[in-house]
Parts: structure tokens; C-alpha cells; sequence
């Protein structure tokens, strides 16, 4: 889902680059200070989380959980998955240094988007559904576009990357929507309290 | 009687390189019903965590149930019939609600949802916690958590019991719930550093693990 | 959780000052990700691999992280120069240029980044201007992945001795989406604890303490280095 270095071509790149900075930059100032502490330990929930391996048949998947981190934070998930995806880079070599603002953005929108879903959902674990389901698809489909603009002869790649996380998308819907389910019955207020909306 | 725990030789430290054990020797039969104390970070936990093959041990064998255990799938087997307690029990509470959890283990292990549901409504009489069968256990009292997940353990008709620290912050009146469930057990190893309770529960020998890393025990 | 495995060392790489390696880091990846010229790009991967080498780096450990990239990239050398038409060559000529650029830029990361220890590195993007707010949120969240790890085991050591076993399946993913609603609910009650602990300091916001030290003479060089180095390969094809 992250994708790595020397792929994508410069305007992709730069576009990435600017489109999360400005996410990130709406993200850090509807964050009041005293959330900050929250933020940071959400990002590190969601990168141990990322290294949480589920069985698919003979193999498995890592979950992304965009869906999920755009619920609990709403805005806020611009500069949380940032952070996230830079630790990610740096310790495991999952996604480039480079690609590190397409990778955000990529993530980081459709997360934002899941959370205004969810709410229009009235906070329901349906919504939870959808926004786990929702989250996967939508960087999949931003995912495709970061490939095709850069050459249209990645079009094949990116239709097997596609069909490939597909089971991914439903499983992270699931996931999500069990999580989404567990924090209405312990603590509510986590999710519907969220001030970086 | 047969041993069901079998420890020998065991080397073990943590990844950061402190040295817990350096050739532990320890065997167990069931029907037994021992105490292990020693001071702080000798090694009580580790023991347990050992003996469910939580953690695996720089070199030494272990024998549980007169079969040798390495992998995790030697382990997987013996998981249900050892029922191991956290020092912190609320680390055990996975369901956000308490018939939900109790039946958990039941469920694992292959019985039916009726089955598991009657299983968990006895256990729940056992330990009172029937008042609480809907609530959300993360949102009760320590001690009515720490009841919620020993009920989770013995739902699952454990044949031995590992136990550290099972009266740790628990009031007189689940204090007496727990001792009462105790003495219907049969056979357990208890962790504690209160030498009086384990003379109390444990008729069968006590334990005294050295605070140097080493093997008496 | 010991994730930092290339951050401690003592090789001439690991003792350039962080804030130096970040900037002669950032334009060569950036270059090298557009860079069309094969020869060119052999060149800064040899340069990578150089400078893994000097680093003194666990060559284990380092193919470890490769290894997934390239796994990827194995799907790529199978599709792409498929993907032009009755042009084979210029589909390879495509694959192998991403291959180079890739695993070139993965190297450098290692090598220059990933020899820095995390909180030094927050510290020198704060210098680099990343916003307080941000810092302090990388600095926390560095602190509390092993906090996180710690329960994630737990939890899953918990199920483990009630017999769950993760399986392809509807419960096994229900399931895990409880061990993410504890993993959330206890890092709500974690950064409650932290803001209260960091009011009863005194936090005014500015966090973690800045990367103050000079630059030394040897950092210097090796800046200086880098971007005569870097110059020089690009005169060269001219």
C-alpha cells in the first residue's frame, strides 16, 4: 500500500509532496495543543497495529487501518499518519523517504473522508463498516492514479495491486467495524468527542 | 503421579541481556498443590510465561504433559488444560462484555455457543459476578476485573492452575470468593510474596526462587 | 521493542552530525528518484552499497530490508515489459531503471538515516523547521511504540493461553478489532497520563530538546564531500 522509492515520476512526487503538506498543515492547526499527546500515542497505536499479520488463505496481509485512524482523528490524521508512515519508512523500509507525500495524502484523504462518512453515519459500527472498507478502496484508487499519471504503462500493475488488497478492504471493513464497536461499549467518548474535525 | 511439568536445564534472560535463570530444574505433578515466592524479578513470571511457551528459553527443555515442547504448536495444545493468571489480570479482559469474555475460552476450545454460554453463567455463580453478566468488564472495579478474568480462566475447566499473584488487590469479600474457588481446585501452582497465604493454600510445598540468577529452586 | 538496529555504531558515518546527513540526504534521493540515466543510477547505487559498507552495517539485517522491496519488484520485472507492446527492451530498460532507483534510495535511507538514533533525528527535523506541534508528536510517538508493543503482546498472549488461534475467518478479524479497541482505549488513558505529567512540568509546547551542538570540522567534510561528489557525477555525462 506504500509505495516505495524511485517509482513514481516528479510531478507526482511534488504534487504528493504539497497536497499533504497542506493536509497536515489544516491537520496540526485544528489540533488544539492539549491533543497532542493523544495524537502521538494514536500514531504509534497504528504503527504496532501495521505490524499486525492476519492469515488470507496460504498468506496473509498486513492491515493499513486508514479508515479507522481517520475516525478517531479526524484532520488530525494527516500529520498522525505522516509521522506513522515516516517511522515506517525509516525502520522497516515499508514506502520511501521520497514517496513519503503521496504515500500521506494517499492514506491521509481517504481516512478524512471515512471520518465525515462515519459521522454522517452517526457513529454506528456500520459506519465503522464502511469507513474500514472505504479507507483500503479509496488509497487503492489514489494509489493507482500516484501510478498511472507517472506512466500509463503501469496500468496493468496497478489493476493487480487493486484486485490483489480487495480482500484487504473487506477485512479492515470488518476489523474496523468490531473496533468501532468496542470503543462505543468502553469509552465513547474517545471517538465522539474528536476536536480535529 | 505423573509429572505434568517438567523443567530442566532451563538458561533464559531477557533481550536485554539480564540473566534469569542458568540451568532451573523444576518438575511438577498434578494433583499438587505448591507455592513459588522469592523477591522481585527473580523469576516467578518467567516460570509461567516458560512453562505456556509464552517466552522460550535460550537452551533447556521442557516437558509438559510427558511430551516435549519447542514450537508454538507444541505449545497451542496444552494452553487450555494450563490456565495461567497475569500478575495483572486486566491485561487478560479481551471482550467488552463479561459473559462475552468468560465464554471466550470455552468458545476456543471447540465447544458449541449454548455450551459455552452455560459454562459461562456457572462460572459466573461461582465467582458472583452474575449481576455483572452485561456489563463491560474494562469498566468495573480492579477487583471485580481481576474476578472477570480469573472466572475467563476457570470457564475453561483448566487441569492445572497457574496463579501469580491471584489476591492482589482484592477486597476481603472477593478475597473469600477466590480462597473458596481455591479450595474446590485441585491442583495449582501459586505465586506469591506472601508467605502466609501460601501457607495457608499451598498443604503440598513451597518454593523459594533465589534472587541471583541460578537454578535452585 | 528494539527497532532501531542500524542507529548504534560507531563508524565514521554514524558520528557525522544527523542534520548534515539529512541534507545531503534529501536532494540526492530526490535526485536519484528522477534520474533516467542507467549509468548514472549504477553509480549511485555503488555509492549506496559504499556507504552501507562504511557504516559498518549488519549485511544480514540490511538484505532483510530489501527483501520486500524487491519481492515487489519481482512483480514489476514480470508485468511492465509485458506491458509495451511488441517493446520488450523498452519495458526492461523501465524495470530496471525503478529497480535501480529504488534499492538505491532504500540503501542511502539506511546508511545515512537509518544511523541516526530516532530522537536525535526529531530533534534535527525540528532544526529543519518541522513544526513544534509535529515534533513533539514524533518524539512521543517514538516513546510509546514500546508502550504499545508491551500491550499488543499482552493482549495477544492473553488470547493465546485461552486457546485463540488466528485463523482465515470472520471471528479471527472481529476478534482483532478487539485487540485494536484495547490497544485504543489504553492509549487514550496513556495520553491522558502524559498531558497531566506534562502540565505538572511546566510544558509550554516546545519539546524535545533542540539539536543544539555545533557542527565539527569532520561534519563539515563530509558534507562538502557529499555535494563535490554529487556535482561531479552530474558534470560527468555532459
Amino acid at each position: 500500500m506504500h509505495i516505495s522509492d524511485g517509482i513514481l515520476s516528479g510531478p507526482v512526487l511534488a504534487a504528493g509532496t504539497l497536497l499533504a503538506a497542506g493536509g497536515i498543515g489544516i491537520g496540526l492547526k485544528k489540533t488544539e495543543d492539549r491533543m497532542i499527546p493523544r495524537g502521538a500515542v494514536f500514531t504509534s497505536v497504528f504503527f504496532v497495529a501495521s505490524l499486525v499479520h492476519l492469515p488470507l488463505g496460504p498468506a496473509g496481509v498486513h492491515l493499513v487501518l486508514n479508515g479507522l485512524a481517520g475516525i478517531m482523528l479526524g484532520w488530525a490524521v494527516f500529520p498522525a499518519l505522516f509521522l506513522g508512515l515516516l517511522l515506517q519508512s525509516i525502520l522497516f523500509s515499508h514506502g520511501g523517504i521520497t514517496a513519503l507525500g503521496v504515500n500521506t495524502f494517499n492514506m491521509a484523504f481517504p481516512g478524512l473522508v471515512c471520518f465525515k462518512i462515519f459521522r454522517l453515519m452517526k457513529n454506528k459500527p456500520a459506519g465503522g463498516f464502511i469507513a474500514g472498507f472505504s479507507g483500503v478502496a479509496g488509497s487503492l484508487i489514489l494509489l493507482s492514479t500516484s501510478l498511472i499519471l507517472t506512466e500509463k504503462t503501469f496500468i496493468p500493475v496497478s489493476k493487480l495491486l487493486s484486485a490483489g488488497h480487495l480482500p484487504v478492504a473487506v477485512i479492515e471493513g470488518i476489523i474496523t467495524a468490531s473496533a468501532v464497536k468496542f470503543i462505543l461499549m468502553t469509552a465513547p467518548g474517545i471517538i465522539t468527542d474528536n476536536h480535529a474535525s | 503421579m505423573d509429572k505434568a511439568i517438567v523443567l530442566k536445564d532451563i538458561v533464559f534472560s531477557y533481550a536485554n541481556g539480564r540473566p534469569i535463570f542458568n540451568g532451573l530444574n523444576f518438575s511438577y505433578e498434578t494433583g499438587r498443590k505448591i507455592g513459588i515466592t522469592g523477591p522481585n524479578g527473580c523469576g516467578k513470571s518467567t516460570l509461567f510465561n516458560l512453562i505456556m511457551g509464552l517466552v522460550m528459553p535460550c537452551s533447556g527443555i521442557i516437558e509438559i504433559f510427558g511430551e516435549r515442547r519447542k514450537t508454538e504448536k507444541d505449545f497451542s495444545d496444552i494452553r487450555t488444560r494450563i490456565g495461567m493468571v497475569f500478575q495483572n489480570p486486566e491485561d487478560q479482559i479481551i471482550c467488552p462484555n463479561v459473559k462475552e469474555d468468560i465464554a471466550f475460552g470455552p468458545l476456543n476450545q471447540g465447544k458449541s455457543f449454548a455450551e459455552a454460554e452455560r459454562t459461562a453463567s456457572e462460572v459466573m455463580e461461582t465467582f458472583g459476578l452474575e449481576k455483572y453478566k452485561n456489563s463491560n468488564p474494562f469498566n468495573l472495579s480492579g477487583g471485580e476485573k481481576h474476578l472477570v478474568a480469573l472466572a475467563g480462566i476457570a470457564a475453561m475447566r483448566p487441569e492445572i492452575l497457574l496463579l501469580d499473584e491471584p489476591l492482589e488487590w482484592l477486597d476481603a469479600g472477593h478475597r473469600n470468593t477466590v480462597l473458596n474457588y481455591l479450595k474446590g481446585a485441585d491442583s495449582y501452582i501459586l505465586v506469591s510474596q506472601d508467605s502466609g497465604l501460601l501457607r495457608q493454600v499451598c498443604p503440598d510445598g513451597m518454593y523459594e526462587i533465589d534472587e541471583k540468577p541460578g537454578s535452585k529452586m | 521493542m528494539h527497532l532501531e538496529i542500524f542507529s548504534s555504531g560507531s563508524s565514521p558515518i554514524h558520528r557525522v552530525d544527523e542534520r548534515v546527513k539529512i541534507a545531503v540526504f534529501i536532494p540526492l534521493a530526490v535526485y536519484i528518484s528522477q534520474c533516467g540515466d542507467i549509468l548514472r543510477l549504477s553509480v549511485y547505487l555503488t555509492a549506496a552499497v559504499l556507504a552501507c559498507a562504511v557504516s559498518r552495517l549488519n549485511f544480514r539485517k540490511i538484505a532483510e530490508r530489501l527483501f520486500l522491496l524487491n519481492i515487489f519488484l519481482v512483480f514489476f520485472w514480470l508485468i511492465i515489459p509485458f506491458s509495451f507492446p511488441g517493446e520488450i527492451s523498452r519495458g526492461a530498460d523501465l524495470a530496471l531503471r525503478v529497480t535501480l532507483k529504488a534499492n538505491a534510495i532504500v540503501l542511502l535511507t539506511i546508511a545515512l538515516i537509518g544511523t541516526v538514533p530516532l530522537v536525535k533525528l526529531a530533534a534535527a527535523l525540528r532544526f529543519f523547521g518541522m513544526p513544534d506541534k509535529l515534533a513533539s508528536a514524533l518524539y512521543f510517538g517514538i516513546k510509546y511504540i514500546s508502550i504499545m508493543h508491551r500491550d499488543f503482546t499482552r493482549t495477544k498472549n492473553a488470547m493465546k493461553i485461552r486457546g485463540f488461534k488466528f485463523r482465515t475467518g470472520l471471528r479471527t478479524y472481529r476478534i482483532t478489532g478487539n485487540i485494536l479497541g484495547i490497544l485504543l482505549f489504553k492509549s487514550h488513558i496513556y495520553s491522558q497520563k502524559l498531558y497531566n505529567a506534562m502540565l505538572c512540568r511546566g510544558f509550554e509546547g516546545k519539546f524535545p530538546a533542540g539539536a543544539g551542538n555545533r557542527l565539527a570540522r569532520a561534519d563539515l567534510l563530509f558534507g562538502a564531500t557529499s555535494a563535490l561528489v554529487f556535482i561531479l557525477l552530474l558534470w560527468i555525462k555532459q
